[in-house]
């Protein structure tokens, strides 16, 4: 079942970016926001995964619209070279302030607590 | 989820590590062109046009250079966009203000555009030193602006000798010094 965009929009502002919560598709987000583009061989490479669990994130990524692919034929061999959009450049900064914004919760508790 | 940080920190730090490591190339493979253009120029051709055949063979070494690791290796920095598009800028801008104006369209000295080529690298290689974070190349732009001063003052006669001196010590060396600050072992 694919995950719309605005299923993600519609929830609570608490709620962390369900897309985002799996750890590969994380990562995969976190390289194609430091990097201006990168294929299919190097994510794997860097992230140690299989191909079919990479393919199958990268596809759902793709499909909420936070990565872009690109494919060509290089000596005859298919390659695919995806990118962060905007869209899911803004996720991941969304994403990583709100786990910010609980850890300082967090941190604030303690303190009261403690 | 300590290994989740641990491979976080990993993945910033091998990027780290390369776009040093990409940056370092550069002002080699730069340095070698224009070193060649320069001899070329001194010893057997006096010619503007080695200038400017030498900075456009500069832009196309820098880009299939680029396109071929990016092959071998599958991925892009900003080496292949932003950076390279400020370079290619400057050296259209060393090109106008250091050959064809004052060569061929004689608006003054060719003195006065040498002394503008090297003023006009000087910015390009400050802004690529911050970009990259590294202060093994924040030499180049003082070595390229001390040498626009010298080449402003009316007595140096050997000009080939400050050029080569300021490609070397301005491009080849700190070039060489920041491959070493950029190594990754891992790769």
């Amino acid at each position: 079942m694919k995950k719309s965009i605005n299923e993600t929009e519609s929830k609570p502002d608490y709620y962390l970016d369900s897309m985002l919560t799996a750890e590969i598709r994380f990562f995969i987000m976190t390289i194609l926001a430091m990097y201006e583009s990168a294929d299919f061989n190097f994510l794997k490479k860097e992230l140690s995964a299989s191909d079919g669990n990479l393919s199958v994130n990268l596809t759902k990524l793709e499909e909420a619209g936070y990565i872009s692919s690109m494919k060509e034929f290089v000596r005859k061999k298919p390659r695919t070279t995806y990118k962060i959009t905007g869209l899911g450049l803004e996720r991941l900064s969304r994403h990583i302030n709100k786990i910010d914004s609980f850890k300082q919760l967090l941190d604030l508790k303690e303190k009261t607590n403690g | 989820m300590d290994k989740t940080f641990n491979t976080l920190k990993s993945l910033i730090e091998k990027r780290k590590k390369r776009l040093k490591s990409r940056g370092s190339e550069m002002f080699i493979i730069w340095g070698i062109v224009i070193l060649t253009g320069s001899l070329i120029r001194t010893f057997l051709i006096n010619s503007g046009l080695v200038i400017i055949l030498t900075l456009t063979a500069g832009v196309i070494v820098q880009t299939v250079y680029i396109r071929m690791r990016f092959k071998v290796e599958g991925f892009e920095m900003i080496w292949n966009n932003e950076m390279s598009l400020m370079w290619d800028f400057t050296i259209l801008v060393i090109i106008l203000s250091g050959v064809i104006f004052p060569v061929y369209f004689k608006l003054y000295s060719e003195q006065t555009g040498a002394v503008l080529m090297f003023f006009f690298a000087a910015p390009g290689a400050f802004i690529s030193s911050l970009w990259l974070k590294k202060w093994s190349i924040i030499i180049s732009p003082f070595i390229f602006i001390l040498t626009s001063i010298f080449l402003s003052l009316p007595f140096p006669e050997n000009k080939a000798f400050i050029y080569t001196t300021a490609i070397i010590f301005g491009l080849i060396i700190p070039g060489i010094i920041s491959k070493f600050e950029g190594h990754l072992p891992a790769d």
